[in-house]
């Protein structure tokens, strides 16, 4: 089977010297998917970046990736620029100070191409670290113990996912707009992509490490006492139930 | 502490009772008290565990019959002793204990005797029992009650909690807040991976030796398992259709709210449909006015769910049943919790469905001084209310004097009369009837209701017979009816009532109402369906009911003689009474009628259109 072409995309805000490392574990990624025959593509989307992170980000990275500037303040809307921009059959997130395992690409990119089915897919775990120390599990949707009601409540998985490019193109990031109280345009996209259909797969034995900023977006986004835009994710989940299982919990 | 000595005969006496009774639980009470509990219980209990307030059994609450029955008593009984000696023939009512803490752990299905035992055999061998065992000892030294509960890793991964029962810990607190019983099971083999291809990038990660220690690295599981996504869980499991219509009320008892809304749900389903209809219980399972709803309404309540959720985790789930279902509206009908969740997260609700709620009537403090939803929440959540919907105007119109509200805000302030219940045509007392005229007062025994007044009326209108029917918490207002009715053969208290329209009616003349303040009482508009005549306090908005026309509306400053008078000019002028019962019942149907309830609900307020709107 002909190796598919990969796009590595990373979101770039104001991360300043820590999106070294970034940039490091895309490489380690890339090189190893290119190794396996695998085309690649690098997208560096800076999206209202100041000057010390464009400096790292031009200065790291080999001439042949792309980088764009874009004006949106909106990590969603940056995400879709990328997605409009890319050229892979395949696209997978990093944000500029988080890390990929080193076979994260590719073995995701392997899952995704022998999957006749498409899904979007997370890995198995992610390492928290920084301003704090903790592993964080994700769960598959074909797992028994996936319960769909609650991601209404809280977010199941992150935003650093791995996807064909038109279910990026057809299910695009809703906008955040802090000031309404609405936020998490990544866990709304979840929500939004299953009630489109769309499965959430986990990549066993891979993972992601997460630095958690007291600064960062997604803590400024608690701070606004924002919540993520759910759609029409619970009428999709009453909607489709098996009424047999509503049966079962009744008794 | 009272130490008492006791005399062998006392001593066998009581150990006689107690054992023929099942109110003395031996084996619960060493469980329940494993510090303090000698060999023998009983004699524990009758010589200190009485005076300390501890329970025999979990059939009796010490306590609660102590503050009953025993308050005013010179020395101090043993409340079981009592109860059996005199109480229970007496017909003193008894109350189950609070769970002790060995009943909250049993309960808890996380402590197993057998594994407990295989676990520690030394505890085997000391014949101690595993329950007791670990309350006394157990827990103490880290022992896990059961393969469920890691009582080292809880206090690993809880430190705060050190010092304390880790396992109590965690049923009364720790689970509400998300945390883990144990350690969950996740391939850790992935995690240590993952840090180790990544680590040598990063000088946060490997100079923190960050993964040193990962047998002890937090585990987050993505999906929630805390208290709300349960209970949110079973909640939506229980929903055939999304709503269109959420109505929220704390309870849905048999009083004057309930009633109103069971008939906004009823509006509900005449419009959209049976299943367009959620009704949610947001502070407790009582459903005791259920019945007044239309049959095959969806009802969910979060006490039946989880009846020790707290506040905030309520408001939270309120918050998360408006976001998630998007209704087109939701009412509150004097939910407390859905109040808070409008005043906390209203800027974000309204993205949502259209918000409204009903308002009533102030209460009073002691001093005089107003209070109630509508001087908590009104003003901090009309910014996010489509209409508020009051039972009459004087409450409205003194809202929007009182807190300066601007016109465009007043337009969200309506006006919706209450339907009226189904018309009996008032009866003209004949000439002939030589019968003493009969006064029925049918109401809760409350403050709010003037009792003091009442009690003024019935001391002074002999000429009259009393019926009186109502319930109260309030046992000093029902001491001082009960002395008036010993001593006065003309007074009649009858107790509590289910349905106004189970009264005997018929044989009733007046309807009298008393109160302090007031909406519009719905049991006005019951007695006029009911064609009596009607005498009422002026107070709140009875006066857009009650006047000179449709009954006797009697001015707070005219006290008692006033009522009098009103009552004897209703008795003595059958023909006046009967004619300002049918006065009355032409405005019931003009202005309390289903259509005009349903138009209203439909079109008002103009702005954004009522509650059934689209």
């Amino acid at each position: 089977m002909a190796k598919s072409k990969i796009t590595a995309i990373l979101n770039v805000h104001r991360e300043g010297l820590l999106a070294v490392p970034a940039i490091a574990s895309i490489y380690r990624n890339t090189d190893r998917l290119l190794d396996a025959g695998y085309e690649v593509e690098i997208l560096g989307i800076m999206d209202r970046s100041d000057p010390l992170t464009k400096s790292v980000i031009e200065s790291r990275f080999r001439k042949d990736v792309t980088l764009i500037e874009t004006d949106f303040g909106d990590a969603g809307l940056a995400r879709n620029h990328a997605v409009n921009v890319a050229t892979g059959d395949f696209l997978g997130f990093l944000d500029a100070d988080d890390l990929w395992g080193a076979d994260w690409l590719i073995r995701a990119a392997d899952m995704a191409q022998t999957r006749e089915a498409s899904a979007i897919w997370h890995p198995e775990v992610s390492i928290y670290f920084g301003d704090a120390k903790l592993a964080f599990y994700h769960i598959d949707m074909e797992d028994p113990r996936f319960e769909p009601t609650g991601l209404a409540l809280d977010n199941y998985w992150t935003a650093l996912s791995f996807a064909a490019r038109e279910i990026y193109s057809q299910n695009p990031y809703p906008p955040t707009d802090l000031r309404e109280g609405i936020g998490f345009e990544d866990w709304s996209w979840n929500m939004n992509t299953i009630s489109a259909g769309l499965l959430h797969k986990v990549v066993p034995k891979t993972g992601h490490a997460i630095r958690r900023r007291l600064r960062s977006l997604s803590r400024m986004t608690l701070k606004a006492d924002a919540i993520s835009h759910p759609g029409d994710y619970i009428k999709h989940v009453i909607e489709t139930r098996d009424p047999q299982i509503t049966l079962q919990i009744d008794q | 502490m009272v130490t008492k000595v006791l005399d062998a005969s006392y001593y066998l006496i009581a150990s006689i009772l107690f054992r023929r009774s099942s109110l003395f639980d031996a084996q619960w009470y060493e469980l329940a008290y494993p510090a303090l509990t000698k060999r023998d219980s009983i004699h524990h209990y009758l010589t200190k565990g009485a005076a300390l307030g501890y329970n025999p059994s979990r059939l009796f609450d010490s306590q609660a019959y102590q503050n009953r029955y025993l308050a005013n008593y010179p020395s101090s009984p043993v409340p079981l002793l009592h109860y059996l000696l005199i109480g229970r023939w007496r017909g003193f009512q008894i109350e189950p204990a609070e769970p002790s803490d060995a009943d909250v752990i049993r309960d808890s299905g996380f402590f197993n005797d057998d594994w407990y035992y295989a676990a520690y055999p030394d505890v085997l061998a000391s014949r101690i029992p595993a329950l007791r065992h670990f309350i006394t000892f157990g827990w103490r030294e880290n022992r896990s009650p059961g393969p469920e509960f890691n009582s080292t890793w809880y206090l690993n991964r809880y430190p705060h909690v050190i010092g304390q029962n880790p396992l109590l810990h965690f049923i009364k607190h720790g689970r509400g807040q998300g945390y883990l019983a144990t350690r969950p099971t996740v391939d850790l083999d992935s995690a240590r991976k993952v840090i180790e291809e990544v680590e040598d990038l990063d000088p946060e990660l490997y100079a923190a030796n960050y993964g040193q220690d990962i047998a002890n690295l937090e585990i987050s599981t993505s999906m929630p398992r805390h208290r709300i996504a349960l209970v949110f869980e079973k909640i939506i499991s229980r929903l055939n259709a999304p709503p269109k219509i959420i109505v929220f009320v704390p309870w849905l008892k048999r009083g004057g709210a309930d009633l109103l809304a069971c008939h906004v749900a009823r509006a509900c389903v005449e419009t959209f449909g049976l299943h367009s209809v959620l009704v949610v219980l947001t502070d407790n399972d009582d459903r005791s006015g259920e019945h007044r709803l239309p049959d095959g309404v969806n009802v969910v309540s979060f006490s039946a769910i989880a009846p020790d959720l707290d506040e905030s985790a309520r408001v939270e789930l309120v918050e998360a049943l408006v976001r998630s279902l998007q209704p087109s509206a939701i009412i509150n009908v004097n939910s407390r919790q859905c109040w808070e969740a409008i005043r906390r997260h209203g800027h974000r609700m309204v993205q949502f469905a259209r918000l409204y709620a009903m308002l009533f009537c102030p209460d009073y403090d002691s001093q005089g001084r107003r209070f109630g939803y509508s001087y908590e929440f009104l003003r901090p959540c009309l910014q996010f209310l489509a209409g508020v919907y009051f039972d009459n105007t004087t409450h409205l119109e003194d809202l929007k004097e009182q807190f300066a509200i601007p016109p465009d805000l007043q337009d969200r302030l309506v006006c919706l009369l209450q339907p009226a219940p189904p018309l009996i045509p008032p009866r003209l007392r004949e000439d002939g009837d030589t019968r003493r005229p009969n006064i029925l007062w049918a109401g809760r025994i409350t403050r709010q209701k003037n009792i003091r007044l009442l009690l003024e009326i019935l001391q002074n209108a002999r000429q009259f017979d009393f019926h009186i029917w109502g319930d109260t918490d309030d046992p000093t207002l029902m001491a001082a009816l009960d002395d008036v009715a010993r001593s006065r053969d003309y007074v009649f208290l009858n107790g509590k009532f289910d349905r106004f329209e189970d009264l005997p009616l018929p044989s009733y003349d007046v309807f009298l109402y008393t109160s302090l303040w007031d909406g519009l009482p719905n049991v006005l508009l019951e007695a006029a369906a009911c064609g009596l005549p009607i005498v009422a306090s002026e107070s709140g908005g009875i006066a857009e009911l009650v006047n000179d026309t449709t009954g006797w509306l009697v001015p707070p400053s005219h006290q008692a003689p006033g009522f009098i008078a009103a009552l004897r000019e209703a008795t003595d002028n059958p023909e006046t009474a009967y004619l300002r019962a049918t006065a009355m019942q032409r405005r019931l149907i003009e202005h309390h009628n289903w259509k005009s309830y349903k138009t209203v609900l439909t079109q008002q307020p103009s702005a954004t259109g009522g509650l059934l709107h689209g």
